[in-house]
């Protein structure tokens, strides 16, 4: 089974997690603070003397095969209670003694992340974002803030897959110029066609599709941009003390969305440079990718659960800049047609005044 | 619910203030008072049936009284070779026509021998026509006259006239429109508050993804095809005697005038 990892402070013994502001490992009792990587050694060499050995014999009249696939089952290291997680989980926080465990098995499963991008901004940045969120929504109803409440809030490293490559493009435009003179009593509109051709090269670094279904897309490409320059090899003492998720679409799944939008950037970029026509209509375009390199990152996103109503919102912030984005909020239907009537009156009034001039002229 | 009967008030309050405007704009016409020797229609070349010109007289004397101006039409078989202008002008003067001390009015003069017409201005009424405003009303009134149907086309030019001379108002019923298109309008600002309540986008391309300066654009070629030529006959800017709005004149009476006419 699995290894269930947690790291202990060397020095006293408690657990230790990953700061997000000194970028270490820092223990809460006594406040030793580890490098990442030598701690990640020190434990190492803790569990190689010993060994897991846990068996685990679950009912098998209870579960069905689809049921199992999608589950794990985890003894806490620290406080031996069991903890049910999906298969995809990565790393979570033990519910009965708050320690965080990194579950390695998960991840051993499958290949191991090639960068991380380490949390920047803590709990307390999501929380004040969330409020600001609400901040200049003029048509939210006016409970919505005090009444909205936070059901959790979870730090997650959410599985990208990062495409790089070089984008060839190759296209083909009508475009026109079009200049007119008078002749007499006529007027004669010349217009002028010509095949534009324009091709090149460009590269794309990082481009990043979200490898987790149980997170919406759009959710997470609207979090975008992430500083790739702060990305640092995996390492799991990163996961300490957050979430994290393993990707469950693979990076053949994922090629077609980086594909889409490396595609419309390249073909953007090169119309750009189709000038001084008054139309050009492109005719064929073509877009190849050479060298493509995929790589397996995770980023910090915070989420935010929250119960309106009986209705739920989920909020994300981007853990590493703090760009804030959430389901669509509701909308006071009374504040709508307060706004509308309002403005309608003024516009209207507006109108009228305007009217009511030209008489004069 | 008390905020809700607050501005229901407020917002009767302001349609009462429109609804009361529109009224007394409305009701800022005043009376014509002509002294002169033909009626407004007077047809010298026979050309109307006389319940046509009863029909006519009718509606320029309303028209007139309306405009606080005169609004006339003389026909006449010849003009004795003097230009429309002139003739028109002359006859102006000379029959007393026009309201008031200015003598503001326009009068439309037909001769039948040479297919001339004239619009003379004179007074207030020379400042309400610019010489486009002449084209436009004769350029309509033509297409009834060339075919002959000369009582449509002094239906066009007296209410044309009319138009042009009859301050514009703008009662309760455009009130109303103002407030409907207003609050139509309105749907854009509020539209886009709305939009603030959504704040998940899908990406649009990958250009933040883009490896500095490695943009190369190694094929770059321009070949003309061909051409397309398309001819458009340009509308006369300018019927032949354009006059009125600045350009004025004086005539043999000493009186000053402005007018426009062309052929029909």
């Amino acid at each position: 089974m699995a290894a269930l990892l947690d790291y202990k402070c060397p020095n006293c013994g408690a657990r230790v997690e990953f700061d997000s502001a000194s970028q270490r490992m820092k223990c809460p009792y006594c406040d030793s603070e580890f490098d990442v990587e030598a701690l990640s050694a020190h434990d190492e060499a803790l569990n190689n003397t010993e060994p897991d050995d846990i068996n685990w014999q679950l009912p098998e009249e209870e579960w069905t095969q689809n049921e199992m696939e999608g589950m794990r089952l985890y003894r806490c290291n620290s406080c031996g209670g069991e903890i049910v997680v999906d298969a995809t989980t990565a790393a979570t926080v033990c519910p009965y003694c708050d320690n965080p465990v990194v579950m390695v098995g998960n991840l051993a499963q499958d290949l191991k992340p090639d960068y991380i991008v380490p949390f920047k901004l803590d709990k307390e940045a999501a929380k004040s974002a969330l409020r600001n969120h609400f901040k200049g929504k003029k048509l939210l109803p006016k409970v919505f803030a005090s009444e909205n409440h936070l059901d959790e809030i979870k730090g997650l490293y959410v599985p990208f897959w990062l495409f790089g490559g070089e984008a060839e493009a190759d296209l083909n435009f009508d475009a026109t110029q079009v200049r007119s003179w008078r002749q007499g009593q006529y007027m004669v509109t010349e217009t002028s066609h010509f095949a534009v051709e324009r091709g090149g090269t460009m590269e794309f670094e990082h481009v990043p599709v979200d490898g987790a279904s149980k997170l919406p897309d759009d959710m997470m490409e609207s979090l975008e941009p992430y500083d790739f320059s702060q990305a640092v090899p995996f390492m799991t003492g990163y996961l300490s003390g957050y979430m994290a998720d393993r990707y469950d679409v693979s990076a053949e799944e994922s090629v077609a969305r980086a594909n889409e939008r490396i595609k419309t950037s390249t073909v953007q970029a090169f119309s750009e440079t189709v000038m001084n026509y008054a139309t050009a209509n492109p005719v064929s375009q073509r877009v190849q990718i050479k060298n493509g390199k995929t790589s397996y990152a995770l980023y910090p996103v915070w989420l935010l659960n929250t119960t309106w109503r009986g209705k739920k919102y989920v909020f994300a912030m981007n853990g590493q800049t703090g760009k804030f984005v959430g389901d669509e909020l509701p909308t006071d239907n009374g504040l709508y047609w307060k706004y509308r009537l309002l403005y309608g009156l003024g516009i209207g009034a507006a109108l009228y005044g305007i009217l009511w001039l030209t008489t004069l002229m | 619910m008390k905020n809700l009967k607050k501005m229901k008030r407020i917002y009767s309050l302001l349609i009462c203030t429109f609804l009361i405007l529109g009224i007394v704009i409305c009701a800022g016409g005043s009376r014509v008072q002509a002294a002169r020797q033909y009626d407004h229609i007077y047809d010298g070349a026979n050309l109307l049936t006389a319940s046509e010109k009863s029909e006519l007289e009718a509606l320029a004397v309303s028209a007139s009284e309306e405009a606080n101006a005169d609004i006339s039409i003389v026909t006449v078989l010849d003009m004795g070779g003097k230009s429309a202008m002139d003739f028109a002008d002359d006859w102006y003067d000379a029959y007393g026509y026009g309201v008031g001390d200015d003598r503001a009015g326009i009068m439309l003069l037909l001769c039948m021998s040479t297919r001339d017409y004239w619009m003379t201005t004179c007074g207030a009424a020379y400042e309400k026509f610019s010489s486009s405003d002449l084209d436009r009303i004769g350029s309509d009134m033509v297409e009834y006259l060339s075919y002959g149907d000369y009582a449509g086309g002094f239906e066009v030019f007296i209410k044309d006239a009319r138009n042009e001379l009859v301050p514009r108002t703008y009662g309760p019923l455009s009130a109303l429109g103002c407030l409907l298109g207003g609050f139509v309008t309105a749907g854009l600002p509020v539209r886009a508050m709305k939009g603030k309540n959504k704040s998940v986008k899908r990406q649009y391309g990958a250009a933040n993804y883009v490896k500095k300066g490695s943009m190369n654009v190694s094929r770059r070629a321009d070949h003309f095809m061909y051409n397309t030529h398309t001819t458009v006959r340009i509308e006369s800017e300018h019927h032949e005697g354009g006059g009125g709005g600045g350009g004025g004149h004086v005539s043999s009476s000493g009186t000053f005038h402005g007018g426009g006419g062309g052929k029909f």
